[in-house]
């Protein structure tokens, strides 16, 4: 991460927000992929649906404190980078280009808040967002390709369902935190779970 | 005694998915050894039953004793959808040997199986990544292991409709195939799970290289450029060689529309390039004789500069980029005034240029401009550089009235 940092913790919260906004709309990414691939028939496209561990989910990312949380998503989005460079050969080149600017640009901000949170005597700051255990998630692991083309651009599509799907997860936590801020209370689970 | 039959022996049948090709290799026995025969082998292919033949023909070669022979077939099914049964049997077609001939006995079936390398996964479909040619017919086939499975397939999102093959397996015969995008045309099969499908690879038909010529620019290097035509719409590119038949030399050309060869000391003046484009389908070639005397397109002369402008006249220099041994250039230098052509000399020069301009009209500002040609044999003119300058006030005529 490079950069200064802002002091502000809700000013860095809310370009979280707007970030991972942005990087959860499938048309920076997602979309541009399967109208290269021509994958947009609706069968196709119907079974490009994300694959359970290719991202961390919704649960385990209530249930991490806010440093784990911000590990967890620099650490995902570290081998999602990786991966897509890995896929340059498969992705529309632009969108690729612009994925990669958004994910740099959230490390930045991952790094300032999680500076500003070890800097803060807030007690809430080691709390999980969502009470009880959280394990700190194994980083996800880089999917196996398939050899076979039509297996791998489905793979793939997946995959990429998988990124926006979990950049909007990580919306809707980054939205807790700013909900339990304004309101001081203990965050209670059944709320993240109505937002899911 | 009656000679033995000859009869082909030892058949055996190896499988190339990626090709859709049956390789048959056999020998022929009880031929003597001094004996090279003319025969004609018989072949037959079957799919599914070894009674279900598909395709018959003939294949004639000469045979010595223990030659192993060699034949493909290609299928225009894919290989994995079908199990394929192959014999054959043979005739000596050697005018020496007196009629009648007779045919020998059909060698036992031998049979292909591709299926045996699949798994138990409900759906297969094939081929698997083929690469097609624009306008061609393609065969794709599923494998169904589910009967009761309803399948629908489609090209794209188009619907498609086949003929069944055997109770698993259905064929759709794709005509005229187009080229979509560069990712290939997706056609898939959906039963009850994911959609399994294949990628083709369909590739534009290479076109021949149109506009092929050379020149050269120093005589020491050549350059030969075409016009490709339409990129054939895959990520691998076709490949361009110029192969020189004179020095039995070639090159592999790094670019798709032109292409470099040095010209040696001891080399030729005279070349007959052919240049041959090249992709999986196809070969493409065109060819020129070439001079390299009457191709020569100087590189543009520089430093085109006025020297001892007065109000009338003025010198202009230039350089020139040596050709050969500083082999003689016709530089055509102009003279403009108001955009228009006022004056051109034609100066043969071989390293620097020097022409004075006259009947200038004081203070006027024009602009000279030279370009070169190769003197021996006049092709192209070099680009054209051009030089702004000033000419001189006049002197005055008469004394200044000093009272």
């Amino acid at each position: 991460a490079t950069g200064k940092c802002s002091g502000k913790y809700h000013e860095l919260l809310l370009q979280l927000q707007r970030q991972a906004d942005l990087m959860q709309n499938p048309s920076t990414l997602l979309d541009p992929y399967i109208h290269l691939q021509g994958l947009h028939s609706p069968i196709l496209k119907g079974s490009c649906m994300e694959r359970l561990g290719d991202f961390p989910s919704e649960d385990v990312l209530w249930r991490l404190s806010r440093q784990d949380f911000l590990w967890t998503l620099n650490t995902t989005l570290g081998l999602f980078l990786r991966m897509l460079s890995a896929l340059q050969q498969d992705l529309p080149k632009a969108a690729q280009q612009q994925a990669e600017m958004n994910i740099r640009g959230l490390g930045n901000n991952i790094h300032c808040m999680a500076q500003l949170l070890r800097g803060s005597s807030d007690p809430e700051a080691a709390e999980p967002t969502r009470p009880g255990p959280g394990p700190t998630p194994p980083p996800p692991s880089l999917p196996m390709l398939p050899l076979d083309t039509f297996k791998r651009k489905l793979r793939i599509c997946e995959f990429l369902q998988g990124y926006h799907r979990f950049m909007r997860r990580a919306g809707q936590v980054l939205r807790g935190w700013g909900e339990r801020q304004g309101r001081n209370r203990r965050h209670s689970p059944l709320r993240g779970l109505q937002r899911a | 005694s009656e000679p033995l039959p000859l009869t082909p022996e030892s058949l055996s049948v190896s499988i190339n998915s990626a090709k859709q090709c049956l390789h048959l290799q056999w020998t022929v026995h009880n031929l003597d050894y001094h004996q090279e025969l003319k025969m004609v082998f018989e072949i037959q292919i079957s799919r599914f039953k070894a009674s279900d033949v598909i395709w018959t023909g003939n294949y004639s070669t000469t045979v010595t004793q223990n030659q192993v022979l060699h034949w493909s077939w290609e299928s225009e099914l894919p290989l994995e959808c079908a199990i394929h049964f192959v014999r054959m049997r043979t005739m000596v077609d050697d005018a020496r040997i007196p009629v009648p001939r007779f045919w020998s006995n059909w060698s036992s079936w031998k049979k292909a199986d591709a299926q045996n390398s699949l798994g138990d996964h409900p759906l297969y479909v094939f081929p698997k990544d083929k690469l097609v040619e624009e306008g061609s017919d393609v065969t794709i086939c599923y494998i169904s292991r589910n009967h009761q499975d309803n399948i629908s397939c489609y090209l794209e999102d188009v619907l498609t409709f086949g003929k069944q093959l055997d109770q698993s397996v259905w064929a759709f015969e794709l005509k005229n195939i187009s080229f979509l995008r560069k990712t290939g045309t997706n056609f898939y099969c959906q039963g009850q799970g994911v959609p399994e499908g294949v990628v083709l690879f369909v590739s534009k038909v290479l076109e021949e290289p149109k506009n092929f010529s050379c020149e050269t620019r120093d005589l020491k290097t050549l350059t030969c450029t075409w016009d490709p035509g339409d990129d054939t719409g895959l990520i691998q590119l076709p490949s361009y060689t110029l192969f020189e038949s004179f020095s039995r030399k070639k090159t592999l050309c790094k670019h798709r529309n032109r292409c470099d060869w040095q010209v040696t000391q001891d080399s030729q003046e005279m070349y007959n390039f052919t240049l041959v484009a090249e992709n999986y389908f196809r070969k493409r070639s065109v060819s020129i004789l070439f001079n390299l005397i009457h191709g020569v397109h100087p590189v543009a002369p520089y430093n085109l500069f006025p020297k001892n402008v007065s109000a009338t006249n003025a010198t202009m220099t230039w350089k020139v980029h040596s050709i050969g041994n500083n082999s003689a250039l016709l530089c055509q230098l102009q003279l403009l005034g108001e955009g228009k052509v006022i004056q051109q000399h034609n100066i043969s020069i071989r390293v620097n240029g020097e022409y004075l301009l006259s009947e200038l009209e004081p203070d006027t500002e024009y602009m000279a401009r030279v370009r070169c040609a190769y003197a021996d044999h006049f092709w192209k003119w070099s680009e054209l550089i051009s030089q702004n300058f000033t000419t001189a006030e006049a002197a005055p005529s008469e004394a200044p009235d000093v009272w």
